[in-house]
């Protein structure tokens, strides 16, 4: 019969396959010996064979209803008549129980499923107290029995058919009417149940029987419970999953659970389709344990609300959102029958935004606890709200009722969006800087109160990436408050105000490409306010404004600096305009001002050296050359722009940092490339740098002069005291200057006021550790010691603590770069150590941000520098290796295609490094 | 149409490949039908024996239900029992009895699968509507061709994986489980939902594609081969099965 291998190794693999099925997989070996020709396609294809069948759903009982044996004729007292039904639970026979004469239903269990001892007790148990149960619309149950190892359970007949099959065979849907006077009727025999102490567990279509006269019967109480924590039954549970209670996951079974459970069943009969439908059992586990269910209304227009709103109070995901009982639902079902008003409410926004903490508890607990209580106490008292509008609604009759209604609607909506705006205070307090545009909120004009300073938050959680994704879940809800406002453009506003303080998130975590997003998505919708007469556009426009220069942070964060310098000159033309002498500008309008103009007059020492780091793909040419090379804008030398103003939010530029230009001594390879003959002197640009320097000290002078006490306005005087004091050209750097001092001390006062407000011990660091070690007067050195391990000892505190918040991790391999060369310009072996510890702190974020080469630059400048000072030290061999090390991190961004590589003289002077150690010299 | 293979016309039970059972191993491989009984059976079911219809009907039910368990849609899953789907194939199969007869050569369970397949397409257009109806997505049950071979499969195959505690990865694995599937050949797909999740024999599945018997086996092993390639790519599930 075998006529070649073909036909053989097909015979081989079905028997293979027919053991598997039969429960008893044999070992591949067994076939490879025997035929041994066939061994190499055998080792390939028996254990897939294996895997597919034992992976495979038994979800069919074809297999268990094969090893039933034959239909028996009788089961001790009762003589089987015939089938009437099949289902997960069982085959259930019209009997006859000869020693009463009656006719009786009789469950055969599928033998299997009463494997052990245990589970027959509780079985024999449950169905006792099911037997106790009396309700017209219950089956009664007479009692149980077992005969040739079959157990069943003896019911009375009822002449009719279950809900499923009748439902299945209608050429219409029942109308809610019907499907209400079944579930009225369901519910109540439910209560008395629970009533009794006995849950159904299983309540699903095919356990409602609709007798032939319209009767409507509950069956099978409490079996799920018996047969569900079977192991074998699992089939049996995913066959009923649908109508399951998301606790049930967890184990939990409650009266709640079979409100739910009949509640599906509801929905099911009057849309047609179940609430969630999936194509899979994980999915359907998922949409069941978090999905939104679909709309009854949404899916039928003809379903009354009154009856959509029960059917959804019913099957809320949360057990205390539904009817505390099946009598409740009863009720409620009859008060619709009746046509009177029913108790269950619309769920409002508000009470969504309850259940969706309740719902994402992880996500939220990412913002903290107490974070998080704050919000459950918005919320509650959101909630509060509603209920109280809500129930004057109701009540209130006759006269005045829609003016009260109205009023009680406005004041709901701006319940509603204060709470959403503490929210966003508290998770993302950053706005230190921003124009916040609190919508109704006149006094500040859109300041958030900053002119006191009491907005400032008092506790800066500590934000990590869930707390942007946390945020940014929270958004959806302004526009629905939006929508139920017939789109209020105030609220569309608040809106675009969330996603600004989630932008500043994002940046503070490194997400940059997210901040860039979000705020696209802001300026979009600020461009359709501004379409609207409502808004106030002077206000619209410094929101815009605001963007240009964050993104300005954003870009010199990552190292782009002709991008941030255009993106800080859009902000400054537009504020220029909105701050014109005839315009009365605002208070906020002119501080953004001066912040912008900080931002531009941020340039680098001149002494500090030449390459300014990577220029993205896409952005015009590279600028690298001597100091002072100016970038085709004429402003100033791509690479003139130090730290970037960062306060309050981003951070101090990585690029301007003195200390990543190698130790003092050392000479690095000059840039062969000429600057663009564009470029002018670089007096120049030092003097348009200075210009900007002294119009943000004349608005930061009258602004302070407004409000003494605007803590935006003192963060950025301080800054601006920091870019005073750096050298005016070439020249030597006073740590000791009187800028110096101001600034420090104005932090130092900040810092103590709000010692839970991590920016500004930021800020602080950064102030401390803004030196160059080479510009250094040579008996300020120890003064210069002393200020850079203090900015240290912040960074780490502020690292250990906020271990998310990229802004601070990445300040850190700055200040161990600049005291690292410190230490090595006065021969202090510490400065090995002190390079290591930069080392590693740069691998961190190498390996966090892979995709940032910024962080890559930093990793490969360190090692770099910590190559040379093992070169002086005479260190040859271990000086080479770290600066193959260096050169093994950066030369992968150097080849890569996609996008095309930075400009890279780093790797040049690498080599070159390489090549003078390797010839000894 | 189709052509009969050997003189097994009513193969009720599957009968086993004993040609490489030589060990004598105890695995209970059903007896194989003498062939006179089988066409002793054929001869009464053509002549219209109510009798030897509802028992040989009933000797396949098992393996019916099994393809409705494996065809059913699965958003279908758990509001349409397989029992009730097999009672309209009775139903239906009385009702077309004589068309048994002038669709000889076909064995009687391959007759019976085209009338389920028939039914299910009712059965999905009434319940999924408009998202059933177009074409291509009804081309071809009859022929044991279905459109979402691969997505059932995929469900079959990580139905039983479906605990709540491991419902994340579940996810994760079933959907480049069903990309997976997507990417092999149709015929090859089906051929493997045929012959392991409605556990046809070769000769069966050769009979529902109508092509030859040789070919079917080649094929089969073939796109067993891809199927291991396809399972390795998704991790976890190979392995999985070891650790089981």
């Amino acid at each position: 019969m075998i006529v070649d291998d073909d036909d053989l190794l097909d015979a081989v693999v079905e028997e293979f396959t027919e053991r598997c099925r039969a429960g008893r997989a044999p070992a591949p070996s067994e076939y490879t010996n025997r035929y041994p020709q066939l061994a190499e396609q055998l080792n390939e294809l028996l254990p897939t064979i294996a895997a597919i069948e034992q992976t495979k759903s038994s979800g069919d009982l074809s297999g268990l209803r094969a090893k039933w044996g034959d239909v028996p004729e009788r089961l001790g007292d009762f003589r089987i008549v015939r089938e009437i039904g099949r289902g997960g639970m069982g085959i259930v026979y019209e009997a006859v129980q000869e020693s009463l004469g009656r006719t009786v239903a009789l469950k055969v269990l599928p033998p299997q499923m009463l494997a052990d001892t245990r589970r027959i007790e509780r079985f024999e148990q449950e169905s006792r107290i099911a037997a106790r149960l009396h309700h017209t619309n219950i089956v009664p149950v007479f009692g149980v029995g077992c005969d040739e190892g079959l157990h069943y359970y003896v019911m009375q007949r009822i002449q009719g058919v279950g809900w499923d099959r009748k439902l299945l065979h209608a050429d219409q849907r029942p109308t809610p009417e019907t499907v209400a006077r079944i579930g009225r009727d369901a519910a109540r025999a439910l209560q008395q149940a629970h009533e009794e102490g006995t849950l159904h567990r299983d309540v699903k279509p095919g356990n409602i029987l609709i007798g032939d006269d319209g009767h409507v019967w509950l069956t099978d109480f409490g079996l799920a419970q018996v047969l569900e924590s079977d192991a074998t039954a699992t089939t049996h549970v995913a066959g009923t999953l649908r109508y399951l209670p998301p606790e049930r996951f967890h184990g939990v079974s409650d009266a709640r659970g079979d409100v739910y459970s009949l509640g599906v069943t509801l929905f099911e009969a009057a849309a047609g389709r179940p609430p969630f439908e999936a194509r899979s059992n994980v999915e359907l586990m998922n949409l069941i344990t978090r999905g939104e269910p679909a709309s009854l209304r949404k899916l039928d227009g003809r379903i009354p609300r009154d009856f959509e709103t029960i059917i959804h109070k019913a099957t809320a995901r949360e057990p205390r959102d539904r009817y505390v009982s099946a009598a409740a639902l009863a009720d409620d079902l009859q008060r619709f029958l009746d046509g009177v008003p029913v108790t269950a409410r619309r769920v409002g926004p508000f009470e969504r935004a309850g259940r969706w903490c309740g719902r994402n508890r992880l996500t939220a607990s990412a913002l903290g606890a107490a974070a998080m209580a704050l919000v459950l106490l918005a919320v509650v008292s959101t909630i509060g709200y509603w209920r109280t509008s809500r129930l004057n609604e109701q009540l209130s009759t006759s006269f005045g009722q829609e003016q009260a209604s109205r009023r009680s609607a406005e004041s709901t909506t701006r319940t509603a969006l204060e709470a959403l705006d503490t929210v966003f205070e508290r998770f993302a307090p950053l706005a230190a800087l921003t124009s916040s545009s609190r919508v109704g909120d006149d006094s500040s004009g859109g300041l958030g109160g900053a002119a006191t300073g009491e907005n400032v938050a008092a506790v800066v959680p500590n934000i990590s990436p869930q707390t942007a994704a946390a945020l940014e879940a929270l958004l959806p809800f302004y526009a629905k408050l939006a929508s139920e406002r017939d789109d209020d453009p105030r609220i569309r506003r608040q809106a675009a105000a969330a996603m600004h303080r989630i932008g500043l998130v994002q940046a503070r975590v490194g997400r940059f490409e997210q901040a860039r997003e979000i705020w696209n998505r802001e300026a979009d919708l600020l461009g359709e306010l501004a379409t609207t007469a409502t808004n106030d556009q002077a206000e619209l426009q410094l929101a815009r404004a605001v963007i240009d220069a964050d993104v300005g942070d954003l870009e010199r964060m990552q190292d782009r600096t002709p991008d941030a310098v255009a993106a800080y000159r859009r902000a400054l033309e537009s504020l220029e305009t909105l701050t014109a002498p005839a315009t009365a500008p605002s208070f906020e309008a002119r501080r953004e001002l001066a912040r912008v103009h900080l931002a531009l007059a941020d340039r680098r020492p001149p002494s500090e050296g030449e390459h300014r780091g990577p220029h993205g793909p896409g952005r015009g040419p590279p600028h690298f050359g001597r100091p002072g090379a100016a970038p085709n804008d004429g402003l100033g030398p791509p690479d003139g722009f130090g730290p970037p103003p960062g306060m309050g939010r981003l951070p101090p530029g990585f690029e301007g940092l003195p200390g990543f230009d190698g130790p003092p001594g050392f000479a690095g390879p000059r840039p062969e490339r000429e600057a663009s003959p564009k470029n002018g002197p670089p007096e120049d640009n030092l003097e348009v740098a200075r210009r900007h320097l002294d119009a943000a000290f004349a608005l930061l002078t009258s602004l302070s002069k407004e409000r003494s006490a605007d803590v935006p306005t003192k963060l950025l005087l301080a800054r601006a005291y920091r870019l005073r004091s750096r050298p005016d050209g070439p020249g030597l750097l006073d740590v000791a200057s009187p800028d110096l001092k101001a600034g420090s001390d104005l932090l130092r006062e900040l810092c103590a006021a709000y010692p839970d407000v991590p920016d500004y011990a930021h800020e602080l660091s950064v102030m401390l550790s803004d030196m160059n070690p080479r510009d250094l007067r040579l008996e300020q050195r120890e003064v210069a010691e002393a200020r850079l391990r203090e900015a240290l000892a912040i960074s780490e505190k502020l690292v250990a603590t906020y271990p998310a918040t990229t802004l601070f991790a990445s300040e850190q391999p700055h200040i161990l770069n600049r005291l690292a060369a410190l230490l090595a310009s006065v021969g202090n072996a510490q400065a090995e150590a002190v390079y290591k510890q930069g080392v590693e702190a740069c691998a961190r974020l190498t390996k966090q941000f892979p995709d940032e080469f910024v962080y890559a630059y930093f990793e490969t400048k360190m090692r770099q520098g910590l190559a040379r000072y093992l070169a002086d030290a005479g260190r040859k061999p271990e000086a080479m290796a770290e600066a193959e090390r260096a050169a093994a991190i950066i030369r992968p961004y150097a080849q890569r295609k996609d996008p095309p590589p930075p400009s890279l003289p780093l790797d040049d002077q690498l080599r070159r490094m390489i090549g003078d150690l390797r010839r000894g010299r | 149409m189709l052509k009969l293979q050997s003189n097994a016309i009513i193969p009720c039970r599957r009968p086993m490949t004993s040609s490489v059972s030589q060990s004598g191993d105890s695995h209970d491989a059903p007896a194989t039908q003498p062939a006179g009984d089988d066409e002793a059976r054929l001869a009464r079911l053509l002549a219209g024996d109510e009798g030897t219809f509802t028992q040989c009907f009933a000797e396949l039910r098992p393996r019916l239900v099994r393809m409705v368990h494996f065809r059913l849609d699965p958003r279908l899953r758990g509001r349409i029992d397989a029992e009730d789907v097999l009672q309209e194939v009775f139903v239906d199969a009385v009702r077309r009895r004589d068309a048994l007869r002038t669709s000889q050569p076909m064995t009687f369970f391959v007759w019976l699968r085209l009338i389920v397949g028939q039914t299910l397409i009712d059965l999905h257009r009434k319940h999924i509507g408009a998202a059933m109806r177009d074409a291509g997505r009804e081309r071809s049950l009859g022929a044991g061709i279905s459109p979402n071979t691969s997505q059932s499969m995929s469900f079959h195959l990580l139905g039983k994986l479906s605990s709540p505690s491991q419902a994340a990865m579940r996810a994760e694995l079933s959907v480049s489980l069903s990309q997976a599937l997507e990417e092999m050949n149709e015929t090859d797909r089906e051929i493997l939902a045929l012959r392991h999740f409605e556990e046809l024999s070769n000769k069966e599945v050769a009979e529902v594609l109508g092509i030859e018997r040789k070919a079917a086996s080649i094929r089969y092993i073939r796109a067993l081969e891809r199927l291991k390639k396809v399972l390795e790519r998704v991790p976890g599930f190979l392995e999985s099965q070891v650790l089981k």
